[in-house]
């Protein structure tokens, strides 16, 4: 009964999902959980701020970022963060506004990415979107769901930005860019030496700066032509939890424009077990723990009766001796109670043992 | 129409309550060849008898629905252990707790309730039985975890790996799988002589 008290009483009520929910692509609030109503949630301590390069011109690429700082989070740490293009429940995903993610800050393709914020409170998510193909004045909102260490009331806790207004403009007739239909890559296999493949468009050149996420020193890769607009860049291969950035400078013979940083992480080891395999061993396991468990209760039994019976056979012996009994009248014998005789004393034989000639 | 997640929740419910309930009654069946120093504490005879006899009814109750759970959960879930190390992990302890639990039932049945009075059997019994209730509740919890991301045994400091598994060979598992049917075969026939020689 303690035990269960102890476990109720360390479970939250609230039915938010206090371990995350996954990256995805989601509307405003998820579009009506516990984060957005009212019952459900409270107002974020933290600040979200969303910010973006100057120049953007339509059909291009450009990076978003969103910082998240100075909120009070639960546990686990986990904060999840929305970029959206509208407030409205639904509908809100950047592309309803004709924005295209080429990259999210986990390196997929989704508005909502879930992260851990480190002690200093503060985390700088990044997006890399094409512009919208015209241009105009266009909103982009940041978004931030999360928990709460003191959470006696399980609220669900939400932030949003203030709009961030983007003039894109329209592009210069010939500007190098990335191609619309490239989508960056988000994982290489471990030790993957393939050479990443970059789509542009309107591009003569492009030169790749490559470094390992958390230093300083870049690389110039090696790119080769592979047909117009289509690059080979070859990136070296990486193992664990190795990330690569990689910067690419596209022109032609008007423009030479820096692309915004990109990433590219390592996938997990392939897990190599089977559906058969599964099987298989699970029922080996079943079987050997049965075939061990009941021969030990066979080797436990069988002790048990062995010991019961020598213990059984002890009251026989006293039992015999009980069977004998001394009578004053007839010194040197005893009556035997189950054969009905008298037999002779071995301990006090009839005249001292001697025999009568 | 039911969805299986929803009978898995169901059958998952009947599993785990039942074998709760069965791990109790064989804790206090220690009582058997075991005296506490609480008088307080102590059960009656026929209460004993009640707990080994609730014990071993959640325990064959919860073994026979562990496989529908099993069944209902391989159709709920979406995905095959071919690409995950949490199902697999899922499989391998449902073998290990259906193990754990058929042989405790196995002594229960062949001993009767006189596999309580000896010291050695008691204790082969509640380890056999608290082992199949970890193994049960770490199913469970690779449940929670695939779902939820969160499972109750995160509140431990430290539970048995889920995350992490060992690959078998299928081969090398079908032999493994051979010789436990083999070692049950022979434990019986080893059994039936002793019981004709006596």
């Amino acid at each position: 009964m303690a035990i269960i008290f102890v476990l109720l009483s360390s479970t939250s009520f609230s039915v938010a999902n206090p371990g995350g929910n996954g990256d995805n692509n989601r509307d405003f609030t998820c579009g009506g959980s516990c984060h957005g109503d009212p019952s459900l949630s409270a107002n974020s301590d933290g600040i979200l701020t969303i910010e973006i390069q100057r120049n953007v011109y339509a059909s291009n690429a450009v990076a978003v970022h969103v910082t998240a700082s100075d909120m009070t989070l639960s546990n686990n740490r986990i904060v999840g963060i929305f970029l959206l293009g509208s407030l409205n429940g639904n509908s809100d995903h950047p592309s309803d506004y004709g924005w295209s993610i080429i990259q999210d800050p986990n390196g997929g393709i989704n508005n909502y990415v879930e992260t851990t914020v480190s002690s200093s409170n503060s985390v700088t998510l990044t997006w890399i979107l094409f512009a919208p193909d015209e241009g105009g004045n266009y909103n982009l909102y940041a978004q931030m769901n999360h928990g709460h260490i003191s959470n006696s009331d399980n609220l669900a806790y939400t932030g949003v930005s203030d709009p961030l207004t983007i003039d894109v403009q329209t592009a210069p007739e010939n500007l190098p860019g990335f191609s619309e239909s490239w989508i960056a890559p988000e994982y290489r296999s471990p030790g993957d030496s393939t050479n990443i493949i970059i789509m542009t468009k309107n591009t003569d050149s492009i030169q790749v700066n490559w470094k390992l996420e958390g230093e300083w020193f870049e690389n110039l890769a090696n790119v080769s032509l592979i047909e117009k607009d289509i690059w080979s860049v070859d990136i070296p291969p990486t193992f664990g939890d190795n990330v690569i950035q990689y910067s690419v400078i596209t022109s032609n013979g008007n423009y030479s424009i820096k692309q915004p940083l990109l990433t590219v992480g390592t996938s997990l080891v392939d897990f190599e077990g089977s559906l058969l395999g599964a099987r298989l061993q699970s029922l080996a396991y079943a079987t050997i723990i049965i075939g061990f468990i009941t021969t030990l209760q066979l080797y436990f039994s069988k002790l048990n009766i062995k010991t019961f019976q020598q213990k059984s056979n002890f009251p026989k012996i006293n039992n015999f001796n009980e069977r004998l009994v001394k009578h004053p009248d007839h010194p040197g014998w005893l009556w035997d109670n189950v054969e009905n005789k008298w037999v002779i004393d071995p301990d006090n034989p009839p005249n001292g043992g001697v025999i009568d000639g | 129409m039911v969805s299986a997640a929803t009978f898995h929740t169901a059958i998952v419910e009947i599993t785990i309550g039942s074998l709760t309930l069965a791990v109790i009654c064989n804790l206090l069946c220690l009582q058997f060849a075991f005296s506490i120093p609480y008088d307080r504490l102590k059960l009656s005879e026929n209460m004993l008898i009640t707990m080994d006899r609730a014990g071993f009814m959640g325990a064959l109750l919860g073994s026979v629905m562990m496989p529908l759970a099993i069944f209902t959960g391989t159709l709920s879930v979406s995905g095959n252990p071919a690409g995950s190390e949490l199902l697999y992990n899922k499989f391998l302890y449902s073998g290990l707790a259906f193990g754990f639990w058929a042989s405790y039932l196995i002594g229960r049945i062949r001993m009767g309730s006189e596999i309580w009075k000896s010291k050695k059997t008691n204790l082969l019994q509640v380890v056999t039985s608290l082992l199949a209730f970890t193994m049960t509740i770490t199913v469970a919890s690779i449940g929670g975890k695939i779902v939820r991301n969160e499972s109750i045994l995160d509140l431990m400091p430290f539970w048995l790996p889920i995350n992490k598994t060992v690959t078998i060979d299928p081969l090398i598992s079908a032999l493994l799988l051979i010789i436990g049917i083999f070692s049950i075969f022979i434990m019986y026939r080893i059994d039936y002589i002793l019981g004709s020689k006596n």
